[in-house]
């Protein structure tokens, strides 16, 4: 995961001082996580359009409750975790799946990239969001689960089914 | 065959999800502060508990619920003038007067507390 990579004893002083109120110090975690953040929300919500919100909700929402980190150090998977599962809530709220119609009715698309997203669109939320974090960013089944609040046996059939269902559909494409 | 469109789709995935996004990290740091700054960090309230507790707890310790009196004048109380009185004001807004009365030579008399 991305956010591993940063220095932790420098993130872990920066959170140290947030929960002492430094909003400066938690401005400056922000901009440091803000782009991993977004690449999250992006692939868990299969789109853009509310990525950004979403992780500016979220960050906001960590200021509130930042009291609630005990270990300085598990800030990076904390806030992760928190990114995530509110992208979750929110996508399976808003149902945003394609439908399998109108996707498969479309002229093909020259942009390869859009395409893809398309067919991840596809999916229902919480095997989108398996399919993402597994397939694309890499995480073990642990973290997954751990990201989602799901067990590690749960995580492996979402993905399963949903790399079928792209698969089948990648196939049907052409 | 199968495998290379579904490799093809990761590899498109993975691009995607490099792409930078819309909002700048500096930016967003902006608008965040600027939230916070507008109340919906919600730490704001708790320094408005905090406040309001130390406010109610001055006021009742400004509040005297338990003093000796100081001597009161004849005209004040009609006792004599060589009396002292114990003065309790209890929370609830009561005051009591509780005589205390001493000799000319300023020694209060036996069995005179209250």
């Amino acid at each position: 995961m991305t956010l591993a990579r940063r220095d932790p004893s420098e993130i872990a002083q920066l959170v140290r001082r947030a929960q002492r109120g430094e909003r400066d110090a938690f401005g400056e975690l922000v901009e440091r996580y803000w782009s991993d953040l977004v690449a999250l929300a992006r692939g868990i919500l299969g789109g853009d359009e509310e990525a950004e919100d979403l992780v500016q909700d979220s960050l906001v929402h960590a200021w509130q409750r930042l009291w609630m980190v005990r270990r300085p150090e598990s800030f990076p998977a904390w806030l992760r975790r928190s990114v995530a599962r509110r992208c979750l809530t929110w996508a399976r709220r808003r149902r945003q799946e394609v439908e399998l119609a109108e996707f498969s009715a479309r002229r093909p698309d020259p942009g390869a990239s859009l395409d893809a997203v398309r067919l991840l669109r596809t999916l229902p939320a919480r095997q989108r969001a398996v399919v993402y974090l597994t397939w694309i960013e890499g995480c073990t089944d642990r973290e997954v689960g751990l990201l989602l609040g799901i067990r590690a046996s749960t995580v492996r059939v979402h993905r399963a089914r949903g790399l079928g269902s792209l698969r089948r559909l990648a196939e049907g494409d052409r | 065959m199968k495998n290379e469109k579904l490799e093809r789709l990761r590899r498109d995935l993975e691009e995607w999800s490099r792409q930078e996004s819309r909002l700048s990290a500096s930016a967003a740091r902006e608008r965040i502060m600027a939230r916070l700054e507008a109340g919906n960090g919600r730490r704001g309230w708790l320094f408005g508990v905090a406040a309001a507790v130390a406010a109610a707890a001055a006021i009742l310790l400004a509040t005297p619920w338990n003093r000796e009196a100081q001597p009161v004048t004849p005209a004040a109380t009609g006792s004599a003038p060589t009396s002292r009185l114990l003065v309790y004001e209890l929370r609830s807004g009561t005051t009591l007067y509780l005589p205390l009365p001493i000799d000319s030579t300023g020694e209060e008399l036996e069995g005179g507390q209250g």
